[in-house]
């Protein structure tokens, strides 16, 4: 699954020409898996990553073949364990790759690579078709592409010959961050590391305007008393963290309405129990998305320790819901 | 299946090399470094009346630098330095203008499809052109 859009949509523009390389095969164990996407500009500048090692630098290179004739490249990086041992380029033992380097300028509409950042700002979930060559056939090939908000094959998938890759496109995970205290800006700005869409709320101006967060992340000034729960339906995930018990209660019951799939309580057992008593209910009827005492159980007492926590129990329940849906898999259409 | 075999012959000269750490009585030598790779390269010379006598190169540096070198150590050896200059600058621009190595040099051939190696293989020859010059100069 990409999570970096947010990071290629801030790099993209209409107006500049690029270089999409993507992964269209791999194996053995390497670092991504087929349908990982890195946006290249004529700076030699990579978004994203395909793999752990050189390979980023080696690409880029090879990128300036296919800005400079406007055709598809195929790479292909079958590195045993002797030719990793020349070539250090970090795919891991007995590692092959092959990844497809496609021309996005304005004359091809950008193979309609806007259209999918478009979508995924709007938080719409798609598909992205690229069209495959044969090995040898790269010169004479046309770079082709297309975007679909539907998941079933789109109509020139289906009736031309070849191969197309189908690439799952998911928005970028949604969170938030219900209380502006100190402790909010390690969540916050990890959250941002990670790819997220990041909105902090809190009643009091003041706390909004003085913690000093990454300019990325969205502020709302919201009373808890005041939510709605179809506020949250841009969310993915919400962390109640106000510190205060009638504030946390009164969020949750407004997230229990909602469709959010992570409501993450800070504090011990007893309180979650006591506010969702509170609001007339009982964990056990929300236990595939309620979690608390909030995060996994790494061990850490520092805020940034409970962040992490946080954070990754969020990414463990989002991974495990798009697994389910199966939405989350690239695979190649004959 | 020719990528193959360059790939064979460079492995070859990175786990055999020619010239490492080989102990001449250097009349030039100089440092090189790739900052990109980490590579770093001592070239040593030992010359006679403008000929190239001796060669040898030490340091720690990535397969494809030490491939090279030592592709380097058997091709300069007894040559003038006029004659090895020659061959750097053709090592230069074979590189700059994907004009593919014949013979001895063809296992650098195989570096052509990983251009991030490309200034790991220049490194050595590179080096020896600053050590030519330092033997022109004394």
């Amino acid at each position: 699954m990409q999570e970096n859009w947010l990071e290629i949509s801030a790099q993209f523009n209409t107006r500049e020409r690029y270089v999409l390389a993507v992964i269209i095969n791999t194996q053995g164990a390497t670092y991504r898996k087929a349908g990982t996407l890195m946006l290249i500009n004529e700076r030699q500048q990579c978004t994203g990553l395909l793999s752990g090692g050189c390979l980023e630098a080696d690409i880029a290179l090879h990128a300036q073949a296919v800005f400079s004739e406007q055709n598809v490249k195929l790479l292909e990086y079958d590195l045993t364990a002797d030719a990793d041992l020349l070539w250090g380029l970090g795919l891991g033992c007995e590692g092959a790759i092959d990844i497809l380097l496609l021309p996005l300028s304005p004359e091809n509409n950008h193979l309609d690579f806007n259209v999918l950042l478009t979508t995924i700002e709007q938080r719409k979930q798609g598909r992205y078709w690229i069209s495959l060559p044969e090995k040898g056939e790269e010169l004479a090939f046309l770079a082709k592409a297309i975007f679909s908000g539907q998941h079933k094959v789109p109509k020139e998938a289906n009736t031309s010959s070849g191969r197309w890759l189908s690439i799952p496109v998911t928005p970028a995970i949604s969170v938030a961050i219900l209380g502006a205290g100190p402790d909010a800006i390690p969540l916050a700005n990890m959250a941002i590391q990670m790819g997220w869409q990041v909105t902090v709320h809190d009643h009091r101006e003041n706390a909004l305007a003085a913690i000093d967060f990454d300019l990325a992340v969205n502020k709302v000034k919201l009373r808890a008393e005041n939510s709605q729960s179809g506020y949250f339906k841009q969310f993915n995930a919400a962390i109640v963290m106000t510190h205060n018990l009638s504030f946390d209660q009164q969020y949750l019951a407004t997230l229990l309405t909602s469709e959010v799939s992570y409501i993450g309580l800070l504090g011990p057992k007893a309180r979650r129990d006591k506010m969702l008593e509170t609001v007339g209910s009982n964990y056990a009827s929300h236990a595939e998305r309620v979690f608390g005492p909030v995060g996994l159980n790494i061990g850490g007492r520092s805020p940034q320790a409970i962040a992490l926590s946080i954070l990754a129990e969020v990414q463990q329940q989002m991974s495990s819901l798009l697994s389910v849906s199966q939405l989350d898999m690239a695979y190649v259409q004959q | 299946m020719q990528t193959t075999l360059y790939q064979q012959a460079l492995l070859s000269h990175h786990q055999n090399p020619t010239g490492f750490q080989h102990n001449i009585k250097p009349s030039a030598e100089s440092d090189g470094y790739n900052p990109a790779c980490g590579d770093e390269i001592t070239v040593k010379i030992s010359t006679e009346k403008n000929t190239i006598t001796g060669i040898s190169f030490e340091g720690e540096s990535c397969a494809i630098c030490r491939a090279s070198a030592s592709i380097m150590c058997q091709q300069v050896s007894s040559l003038s330095d006029v004659q090895a200059k020659e061959s750097i600058a053709l090592i230069e621009s074979s590189f700059a203008q994907k004009v593919p190595f014949a013979e001895a040099l063809s296992p650098l051939n195989g570096v052509f499809d990983f251009p991030v190696r490309q200034q790991c293989a220049l490194l050595p020859w590179q080096t020896l052109k600053q050590c030519l010059s330092q033997f022109k100069n004394s």
